[in-house]
């Protein structure tokens, strides 16, 4: 069974580059723009994995995180935020519940070994 | 609650067990002799009753024996045999004569007699033994001369025993008696006996005589036994016992053999065993021939029945006895057990008392016997000696009471022994010590006195004893105290005295005695210091003076015209209320007041000039408020244009990563083959633009790092790490890049340095930035790291053998963005953000370098965490 991961980011770019390195590790990807185009994804699937960006266009990727780890049926989806913010990283995914974090720009290695760290 | 209830039952007992010997032995000695008196007099009634019958008997035969001897003294009876003698012998008789006496005889005086008595048949033998009239007409003319009766009858009357008769189906006796001449009665010989008369008669007399069982009960009887040891009257038990009952018993016997009569109980003829008496010592008498025996006899049952009776009655009387005294003993023992009870419940109040008493008292307290043993030991004394008291007990006081003297530590003499020899109460030395059982020792106060009873006799010894080693040092404590008191006040170098409520001086200092002179106990204090010898009007003695209250005087012209100030307070000294004074020689001081009054005026003077100055400083003042203000305003726009610049700067990082992170992406997805294969030469360029991409976001790093680190926005991570630990990560990452150059990496650890709260993220960038400059500037040689103990510090060096640093350079060492050399790639802000970390550790960090020979970089942290910004 492919696991499915949700690319939550705009740089659209990045995003496509991204999404072709996880598909040629195996996985599925779904990538979407905004936190609200992610939490009406959310409401009928369910992925293995979400890959957030923090800096979003109208909703914030911390709210976007709290939002899923305050749903009962989502709350358990690993999240990995996926930034290139120079705040305190590490004291940002604490507060909003994720469950790693990477930043950008990113070593292939480091990505996927923290993927699969999850839905290896 | 136990005790008493026994001693009732015990006093119960007691008094059944009395009672019941008693009982007892009343009892059986008088059923004993009770008991035999009455079967002595039931003996004697039988006997009695035999005897009567005996008499009776014996009456009765003598009395028919005389009847017949008148009836043999008939005249016509005697004619009739003399006549028929004689016609026998022959002679002629005048036989009309003789027939018409015969019929009178027998028709008229016979029958008379036979009325008159119960004989109911006559033989009328004559001298030859010739039978010449029966009332059995056979018997007549037959010849009895051989017959016993006849030949015994001649002589004296005589009776025969009681036999059958087959022909009369009756038992008959006879009694013979013989026949004399009437007339020759008295003059003739016995020679001359005419004949033998035999009379027979029945046994009914006999058996009414028997018969008679007047007061012998119901199984009483008496009868008769002949000489063959047969019954000759009725038996009351057997019927037809007349001549066929064989009587073989003890009395019968004993009769027979001896002739003797008994009474007394035996086994009788029907095998019962019996009481019975035997008579007939006069009938054997009177009548030897017949033998005959009265017995007179009873069941013993029967015959005991008033001996039972007797026991029974006893038997009864007994129980009502005991239990008449069970109801006494019961109503008797209750007021003595509730007397019990009260005086035991007063016993044991006392006994409550006593030991409430003496577990009360303070005081250890043992009491013994007069042999040393310990009867008594209260809670104090247990304690004190280790023993409990159920051990204690019954011990030798010696072995418990462990004590001995304090200076030579041998043991005391026992004071019991002490107090028995004495008589008298003794105190002990007062250098005493107990040892306890578990070796404590102390110091004991103690006396012991000898207990008496009523009599004045010494029965044991009590000893009451208390520790007194607190008190003991407390006293020493105390003269220690007053010593140095003593000590102290008489050499202060002050001049101090105690003065009591009189005014006397009771103490002086040494000091005092050099002002006022020796010998001063004793004198009254205002002597001192008055001219007038006066007490002081404001004495406060004469006002009082509260202990602890100090007050003080000031008094002119003492001893050689000094001012003193008294400084006195109210304390106790010795258990007295009193005055202690401390003198002050204030003339000098007094005389420097008065300068000082005098330069008052000037003072007020120049105090005018000072108030003008402090107006003009006040003006100085207000306008360096303002330039204050002005300085808090710039730092405030300063401060927000830093903040604005570092947001500035984190933004355009930002936006410079993200671009950078695609476009290494990008690159990365190409050169690995993943989109489709490349060649060697595309690889390799493809490799020099992901090499670059990296500095450029390494660069960006730095720059990002170091905003942070300048904004004082970072969180350090503080927690317990090891240096060394760090240090060989490091080597670890790095030896790579070391062994690209050929370049040595050692490590010279001191591996007893204490663990020290760190960042160790941070340290590790500081470490990596360090070891990174080395490894990028050295080209030949080695870079090593050394860590040690400093003062309260651990401190890292990184040695290399690069260039090393010109002297004129060394300041600008840690400043930002500097690059010394352009030679290698890098934003020149390694250093200032190493400088930051170490700082923010509460550090430092430092370079020396000799240009040309190397550099060595230090940085020291502090092992106890100081509070950093």
């Amino acid at each position: 069974m492919t696991k499915k991961v949700l690319l939550v980011d705009d740089e659209l770019d990045l995003v496509a580059v991204t999404k072709r390195r996880l598909e040629s590790a195996g996985f599925e990807v779904l990538t979407v723009e905004t936190g609200e185009d992610a939490l009406a994804y959310l409401q009928e699937n369910i992925p293995d994995l979400i890959l957030l960006d923090l800096l979003l266009p109208k909703m914030q990727g911390e709210d976007v995180c709290k939002r899923i780890k305050s749903d009962e049926s989502l709350k358990r989806i690993p999240v990995i935020l996926f930034t290139a913010s120079a705040t305190d990283i590490p004291k940002v995914a604490k507060e909003v519940g994720a469950d790693d974090y990477i930043m950008k720009p990113f070593e292939p290695e480091e990505l996927l070994s923290k993927i699969k760290k999850f839905i290896g | 609650m136990k005790r008493p209830k026994s001693i009732k039952a015990k006093l119960i007992w007691l008094f059944l067990l009395i009672s019941l010997v008693v009982t007892a032995t009343v009892g059986t000695l008088g059923y004993y002799f009770c008991g035999r008196a009455l079967k002595e007099q039931l003996l004697n009634s039988l006997t009695s009753v035999a005897e009567s019958r005996e008499a009776a008997v014996l009456w009765l035969l003598k009395f028919r024996l005389q009847l017949l001897e008148v009836l043999a003294a008939n005249e016509a009876l005697q004619s009739l045999v003399h006549e028929r003698n004689k016609q026998e012998q022959g002679e002629k008789i005048d036989g009309m004569r003789l027939e018409r006496q015969v019929k009178s005889f027998f028709e008229t005086e016979l029958v008379e007699f036979g009325t008159a008595t119960d004989f109911f048949d006559y033989l009328i033998i004559g001298k030859s033994g010739k039978v010449y009239y029966s009332g059995d007409k056979s018997l007549i003319g037959a010849d009895f001369s051989k017959e016993e009766r006849f030949i015994k009858g001649m002589r004296r009357p005589f009776l025969t025993d009681v036999r059958f008769d087959p022909q009369l189906k009756r038992y008959v006796r006879e009694m013979a008696v013989p026949i004399f001449p009437h007339q020759a009665a008295h003059e003739e010989a016995m020679g001359v006996v005419l004949g033998v008369m035999i009379a027979t008669t029945g046994t009914e007399v006999l058996n009414e005589i028997t018969t008679n069982r007047e007061g012998l009960g119901e199984t009483g009887e008496v009868y008769i036994v002949n000489k063959d040891g047969l019954m000759i009257t009725e038996s009351r038990f057997i019927k037809d016992a007349v001549l066929k009952q064989k009587v073989d018993t003890a009395p019968v016997r004993l009769f027979q053999k001896d002739r003797k009569i008994m009474a007394g109980i035996y086994h009788n003829y029907r095998n019962v065993l019996a009481a019975g008496a035997s008579m007939g010592d006069e009938l054997i008498q009177e009548f030897p021939e017949l033998g005959w025996v009265v017995l007179a006899e009873m069941d013993v049952d029967e015959f005991l029945m008033p001996v039972f009776r007797l026991r029974n009655i006893i038997i009864f009387c007994g129980l009502l006895i005991f239990i008449i005294a069970i109801l006494i003993a019961v109503a008797v023992s209750r007021p003595i057990e509730t007397a019990l009870r009260e005086s035991e419940a007063l016993i044991e109040q006392q006994k409550e008392e006593l030991s409430v008493t003496l577990r009360s008292i303070g005081d250890g307290v043992i009491a013994t016997d007069t042999q040393g043993r310990i009867t008594l030991i209260n809670q104090v004394a247990q304690s004190l000696t280790g023993y409990s008291e159920k051990e204690a007990l019954g011990k030798p006081l010696e072995e418990v009471f462990h004590i001995v003297n304090e200076a030579t530590r041998l043991r005391c003499i026992n004071p019991v022994r002490r107090v028995l020899e004495s008589g008298q109460i003794i105190g002990l030395a007062n250098s005493t010590l107990l040892i306890a059982r578990d070796g404590r020792e102390r110091v004991l106060d103690d006396s012991g006195s000898p207990i008496r009873d009523k009599d004045k006799n010494i029965i044991g010894v009590v000893l009451i004893f208390r520790d007194i080693t607190e008190k003991r040092e407390r006293e020493d404590q105390i003269n220690r105290v007053n010593e140095f008191n003593e000590m102290l006040l008489k050499t202060l170098p002050l001049p101090v005295d105690i003065i009591d409520e009189e005014c006397n001086i009771i103490f002086a200092s040494d000091k005092t005695q050099a002002i006022f002179g020796q010998g001063l106990k004793g004198k009254k204090c205002f002597t001192l210091y008055k001219d007038d010898k006066k007490q002081c009007s404001d004495c406060p003695l004469k006002n009082g003076i509260e202990l602890g209250e100090t007050k003080s005087l000031e008094v002119k012209g003492v001893a050689d015209g000094k001012t003193m100030l008294i400084t006195y307070t109210g304390m106790v000294y010795e258990s007295r209320k009193v005055i202690l004074e401390i003198f002050s020689d204030i003339t000098e001081i007094e005389a420097l007041q008065e300068k000082l009054e005098k330069n008052r005026d000037i003072l007020a003077e120049t105090n005018q000039e000072l108030i003008q100055g402090q107006k003009a400083a006040l003006n100085m003042l207000e306008d360096l408020q303002k330039s204050k203000d002005v300085l808090e305003e710039n730092e405030r726009k300063l401060k927000e244009a830093l903040q604005a610049k570092s947001a500035f700067t984190s933004m355009v990082s930002h936006e410079l990563r993200t671009p950078l992170a695609a476009l290494k992406e990008s690159v990365s997805l190409v050169s690995e083959g993943i989109i489709g294969p490349i060649n060697e030469e595309q690889k390799r360029f493809l490799g020099i633009a992901k090499s670059n991409v990296d500095r450029l976001a390494r660069l960006i790093n730095e720059v990002l790092d170091f905003q942070t680190l300048e904004s004082g926005k970072v969180a350090f991570k503080m927690e317990e790490n090891d240096i060394n630990a760090v240090i060989k990560e490091v080597r670890e990452t790095m030896l790579g890049l070391a062994e690209k150059k050929n370049l040595d990496f050692t490590l010279n650890l001191d591996e007893n340095l204490p663990k020290v709260r760190f960042d160790r993220d941070k340290i590790n960038q500081v470490l990596t930035n360090l070891v990174g400059n080395s490894i990028k500037l050295t080209e030949k040689g080695s870079i090593s790291i050394t860590t040690s103990l400093g003062n309260n510090v651990i401190q890292a060096s990184i040695q290399d053998t690069g260039p090393g640093i010109k002297e004129e350079d060394m300041p600008r060492l840690f400043q930002q963005y500097e690059q010394l050399e352009r030679k290698v790639g890098g934003t020149g802000l390694g250093l200032a953000i190493s400088l930051d970390i170490i700082k923010a550790h509460g550090g430092k960090i430092w370079a020396e370098s000799k240009f040309g020979q190397g550099t060595t970089f230090h940085f020291a942290l502090p092992i106890k965490e100081r509070r950093t910004a």
